[in-house]
């Protein structure tokens, strides 16, 4: 065949036809390899979340949950055995690498003890920043086994912390601490009762209309169905105003769960607080009135006149998504906590 | 042409990078290791085979105006099949070349192939010349990783024989250039 002219039409239709062919046959590549891809980005993730915390027998990636930080968001990925948490991995980052991005799988136990650190991703220089690797260096053993909460600073030596920097990579180095840091700060900030539920004063203070009485000091007990409840009477004068029930209830998804209802006096809530629960990180744990507006559908409500179930169950309460159980066991200690106050 | 000298002109005589100097970004950029040169250079044998092949077929059918734009495209395409391939099946590899892949279609050496020989060719002759540039190509960034990589670590493929630091500026940028400077000069030595 000889060569053929170079004419408009034989131009356009040489490129069209290599252009067609290519590109058909990367779309044919692109499904082919889809699937490999994607399962090599999942078994490398499992397996630095499973370098970095204690034996679990649950699928960490299908329970894992965002915490928002203020530069990104950090993935935390909790493993579970026998359903009891063993720990966190959490995927973190930091942008002070020497050459860009940082991330790392740190793995924290739920006491806030560091077990374990991974390097997934970074272009710190070969031979200097890349020691940061768990298999190139020591560096990250002397975080394992270290609570911050006892004594240990996550910050270089330099920076007045208790980690010895690599030598010629003190950037990398320091880098690494605020990815740990990072991680650790918000988690901990993140675990349920860790974080800033209201004490029983403030509570109180939250969920019962206008008071001049100390309710705290004049607590009363009765006993309902076996089981005692506390009462905190609010009173303007001599004029009861309203009273806060303290109610617990064992069904939580994770253990008991302890809610301070507010009930004016006509049996109306007027406000309700979680004091104490154990939920999920992410679902249940939404439930604490500065997570999310679950509270609200309870307020102004006369349990006398609207059934405080959740919607799955025939009441008029929207559960919250991914939190049934929790949702349930919170309906529960509200009925609870009525049924105490009208008997 | 004799087939035979055909295929080893690559490995010394024409070698990509130690004497016709095309392609030295990633020769330079890949090489810290002898394991990554050799993934950088067995990345490129199979494109520039693959695209030898698909040149020299097609070369009657595509007008002399817009060949280069066609090669590229070409090119191009088998670069896109080997990224998502070692993405998919070599991971760790992938995570070290990473960046380096995709430039592999603006490897002048492999364009350079495409246009100097496999569009003057037959089939036969072109695969022979790609895999005999290819090689000797993967040759030229095995044995420049090795060097960078015995004297910065002091390590080979990754086995480490002293256990010390090494001469960090080898594993660095300008350490490439020393490198492939005096692999040059071996070789223009071995040329005479």
């Amino acid at each position: 065949m000889a060569k053929r002219e170079s004419t408009f039409v034989n131009m356009v239709t040489a490129l069209l036809v290599i252009t067609f062919i290519s590109s058909a046959s990367l779309g044919f590549i692109y499904e082919l390899t889809k699937e490999p891809i994607e399962r090599a980005a999942v078994a490398k993730r499992n397996e630095a979340i499973g370098s970095v915390v204690p034996d679990f027998d649950n699928d960490p990636s299908g329970e894992q949950y965002i915490i928002e930080v203020p530069d990104g968001e950090l993935v935390v990925y909790p493993a579970r055995k026998n359903g009891e948490l063993q720990g966190v991995a959490i995927e973190t980052f930091t942008n002070r690498g020497f050459s860009g991005e940082i991330r790392l799988m740190v793995g924290i136990l739920p006491d806030g003890t560091i077990h374990g650190i991974e390097v997934l991703e970074h272009r710190e220089t070969p031979g200097l920043g890349d020691k940061i690797e768990t298999g190139k260096s020591d560096f990250h053993l002397q975080f394992e086994g270290e609570n911050p909460k006892e004594d240990f600073q996550i910050r270089i030596r330099q920076d007045g912390g208790d980690v010895d920097a690599i030598t010629a990579t003190t950037i990398s180095s320091r880098a690494y601490c605020d990815a740990v840091q990072r991680a650790w700060s918000a988690y901990m900030d993140d675990e349920p009762g860790m974080h800033d539920l209201p004490s029983r004063d403030e509570a109180i203070k939250n969920v019962l209309p206008g008071y001049s009485n100390n309710p705290a000091r004049e607590e009363y007990q009765v006993v309902y169905k076996g089981r005692v409840y506390k009462l905190y009477p609010g009173r303007r004068g001599r004029r009861i105003t309203g009273t806060a029930v303290e109610s617990v209830t064992e069904s939580g998804y994770e253990g008991p769960i302890a809610l301070l209802v507010g009930f004016n006096t006509y049996g109306i809530i007027t406000g309700v607080e979680v004091l104490e629960h154990q939920e999920t990180p992410g679902y249940g744990d939404l439930i604490e009135n500065t997570r999310s507006d679950f509270y609200k559908q309870f307020v102004g409500m006369n349990p006398a006149e609207t059934d405080i179930r959740v919607r799955e169950d025939g009441g008029a309460i929207d559960g919250i998504s991914g939190a049934t159980e929790t949702s349930r066991a919170y309906c529960e200690a509200v009925r609870d906590a009525y049924e105490v106050l009208k008997n | 042409m004799d087939q035979a000298r055909n295929f080893t002109k690559g490995f010394i005589r024409e070698n990509p990078v130690f004497a016709l100097m095309l392609g030295l970004c990633p020769a330079l950029g890949t090489t810290t290791s002898a394991y990554n040169g050799m993934g950088m250079g067995l990345a490129t044998l199979f494109v520039v085979i693959m695209s030898n092949i698909v040149v020299s077929l097609i070369k009657n059918f595509v007008p002399n105006k817009v060949r280069i734009p066609s090669y590229i495209v070409i090119i191009a395409s088998f670069v896109t099949i080997v990224d998502l391939g070692m993405a998919g099946y070599m991971p760790a590899l992938h995570e070290q070349l990473g960046l380096f892949i995709p430039l592999i279609v603006v490897n002048c050496f492999v364009l350079g192939r495409a246009e100097a020989f496999a569009s003057k060719n037959t089939l036969g002759s072109s695969i022979v010349d790609g895999a005999g540039m290819g090689l000797g190509f993967t040759l030229a960034l095995t044995l420049l990783g090795a060097a960078r990589e015995i004297l910065g670590s002091y390590a080979l493929f990754g086995y480490q024989f002293i256990r010390e630091d090494g001469m960090l500026v080898f594993i660095l940028a300008p350490g490439a250039f020393i490198a492939l400077g005096y692999l040059i000069a071996l070789t223009n030595k071995l040329n005479k």
